[in-house]
């Protein structure tokens, strides 16, 4: 698995950091932030399917992280965490003719209905990661710091579940035959990644020698369900900003 | 900083996500309404997801030229096109194909122009094509009757297995005349019926229609009852076998307290059908102000011994039966095989069976 040699190599990557901090202690800093992340998990492309988004709650998705600091030159550094956090969103949306599969408990094909529904969907995601990231940092002579990088992360607990209402579905087909829904839920809770993986871009603003608010944005490349996953037939990924405050521990 | 960022994030969002898409063309190919004019009709079509049937007053039009008009789905195109004249002797396959060209779907559509038989064999079944299951029809002089509706179809959506005989109601070679007779048996749904409240499926046999769009949502108006019919009954006659499941079992798949076995049901209601009310369903079959006569089965308990008995069920008339109207297809006939008989409310016990075979309407 890809992902697992990234991971692999951010590990080696950090034991070096970690090597080099002891040998020059001045150049390596400690720190500690928490944060609140809002986002979603979203389609490259709203699909033409969704043809409104009636709500949309961010929820509370906190994280907290302690992270190491590398300073190897003047203005450039490197930085690593390791990091708790939560991805989640609660969203509401008029659809037609949208591919999902109603089911009992998980995604077991023989307990499900498959097909084409037209009315409207909620759709409930809040996954927990462990992620460690990775970023190349510059310090230019101001308060502010700028990172880039990337993130692997590991699912800790997953949900992505939700109802379907006041609509109708064609079985199988577009063309299949029609039965009306009241409500119908579904549950795709174990069909999410447990890997995911992708960039990160962010800013430092120092308020004083130990206190921070930084600003993080990450976006998955790795699909946020797992390969062969096809009760919904689009692609999400997803796209959080994290808003956080910090200290930093010379 | 925030803002910036938040500035950031949004700008990102919009290029990652863009905005909602217009509309796409419809992927439906439905026929929504057939009309014929009012005195050909004698009873409004009946549709299915591939079906259109409607009994019409042969006398008044040239069956050989019928030019019905359809209403369909937004966009979508048919062929033959709508309002041409076909020729009705045999069932005319009408194609529909949907707005954005995609996706097609063939509809038989039947007009009866004889009146359904007073006698059943069962003799004659098809599989329908859009569930895999078993639905008999009737043949009148070489016309081809779909007048008999089950559950098939509600079943067909959330049940676990998709071959004919996994069905609730299909055909068994254990007959008492000729070579098939109507089997019916209460099967379990499944955890995903369970989840919606309908954890058993009672084998239903009926002369109707069923509209699978409403089987999870209003399951007793699903079961749409009744054909035109213009004889007065006095009898329902036929033979029957019926095993028990054993005790009933409620909705929530929980034992009924007091605890009873089950039963069938066998019944034929004659109701005065109105434009306003043209059939009846689940709901309100021997209720409704409408019925003048039923005929039912007393007790519906297991028949003793392995073969067949026999029932002959007198019609009770609550009010008279108007002969003009009789003969000018005013009233119509249900006749009703259930392997559990508050199967309906989702009531029964699995694995309940009841078998039908060479069942008569006898009339005046």
């Amino acid at each position: 698995m890809i992902p697992m040699k990234r991971l692999h190599l951010l590990i080696l990557l950090l034991a070096f950091a970690l090597d080099t901090a002891a040998q020059n202690g001045k150049k390596v800093s400690f720190t500690v932030r928490a944060g609140l992340s809002i986002g979603a998990a979203t389609p490259v492309g709203i699909p033409a399917s969704i043809r409104k988004i009636e709500s949309y709650n961010p929820g509370f998705q906190p994280g907290i992280e302690a992270g190491l600091d590398y300073r190897f030159s003047p203005n450039f550094g490197l930085a690593t965490a390791i990091r708790f956090e939560q991805k989640g969103m609660t969203t509401d949306a008029r659809v037609k003719a949208y591919y999902t599969t109603f089911n009992e408990a998980g995604s077991d094909g023989h307990q499900s209905v498959t097909g084409y529904f037209t009315g409207r969907v909620k759709t409930e995601i809040k996954n927990s990661y462990l992620t460690l990231p990775l970023h190349l940092t510059y310090h230019p002579k101001s308060d502010f710091t700028f990172k880039a990088g990337g993130f692997v992360s590991l699912l800790l607990d997953n949900r992505f579940a939700g109802d379907a209402r006041d609509g109708y579905i064609r079985n199988q087909t577009p063309t299949g035959e029609r039965e009306d829904i009241d409500a119908a839920s579904y549950d795709f809770s174990e069909n999410v990644r447990r890997i995911n993986a992708g960039v990160e871009i962010g800013a430092d603003y120092r308020i004083n020698s130990g206190l921070f608010v930084s600003a993080n944005l990450n976006y998955a490349l790795t699909p946020l369900m797992e390969p062969g996953f096809r009760s919904i037939d689009f692609g999400m990924h997803n796209i959080y900003l994290n808003l956080g405050i910090g200290y930093r521990f010379h | 900083m925030k803002n910036a960022g938040l500035l950031a994030f949004l700008g990102a969002l919009l290029t990652i996500s863009g905005c909602i898409k217009p509309e796409a063309e419809n992927m439906e190919a439905d026929i929504l309404t057939m009309t014929l004019p009012d005195s050909v009709l004698i009873s409004p079509p009946s549709l299915t997801n591939t079906t259109v049937t409607a009994f019409v007053n042969f006398s008044k039009l040239n069956i050989k030229a019928v030019a019905p008009e359809f209403t369909i789905t937004e966009g979508a195109g048919i062929q033959p096109a709508s309002g041409t004249p076909q020729d009705f002797s045999k069932p005319v396959t009408y194609t529909v194909t949907s707005e954005d060209g995609h996706w097609k779907k063939d509809y038989r559509v039947s007009l009866l122009q004889n009146v359904a038989p007073d006698n059943f064999m069962f003799e004659n079944w098809t599989v329908n094509p859009d569930g895999n299951y078993y639905i008999p029809y009737e043949l009148v002089e070489a016309e081809h009757q779909n007048i008999w509706a089950s559950g098939n179809s509600g079943f067909s959506l959330i049940a676990p297995e998709k071959r004919p005989e996994a069905y609730p109601t299909q055909r068994t070679t254990d007959a008492v005349q000729g070579q098939y007779a109507a089997y019916l048996e209460t099967k379990s749904t499944g955890a995903l019926g369970a989840l919606v409240g309908m954890p058993i499926a009672p084998g239903n046999l009926f002369l109707g229609s069923f509209d699978g769009a409403k089987a999870l949502t209003a399951p007793l108006e699903a079961t749409i009852f009744g054909i035109p019919f213009n004889k007065k009954p006095l009898r329902l006659t036929g033979s029957y076998k019926y095993i028990s499941g054993g005790p009933v079992t409620d909705k929530t798949g929980k034992p009924v307290t007091p605890a009873r076995q089950d039963l069938c049901d066998i019944y034929a209601v004659m109701f005065r059908a109105s434009p306003e009310k043209p059939f009846l369903n689940g709901a309100n079959v021997l209720t409704d102000p409408s019925v003048v006569g039923i005929a039912q089965l007393a007790s519906g308990a297991a028949t003793p011994g392995t073969g067949y008995g026999t029932f002959n069920l007198p019609f009770t008339y609550k009010s008279e039966v108007n002969a003009d109207d009789l003969a000018a297809f005013a009233y119509k006939i249900v006749v009703v095989f259930a392997s559990s008989r508050n199967g309906a409310i989702f009531e029964g016990a699995v694995g309940s069976k009841l078998y039908i075979d060479d069942v008569k309407i006898v009339t005046q």
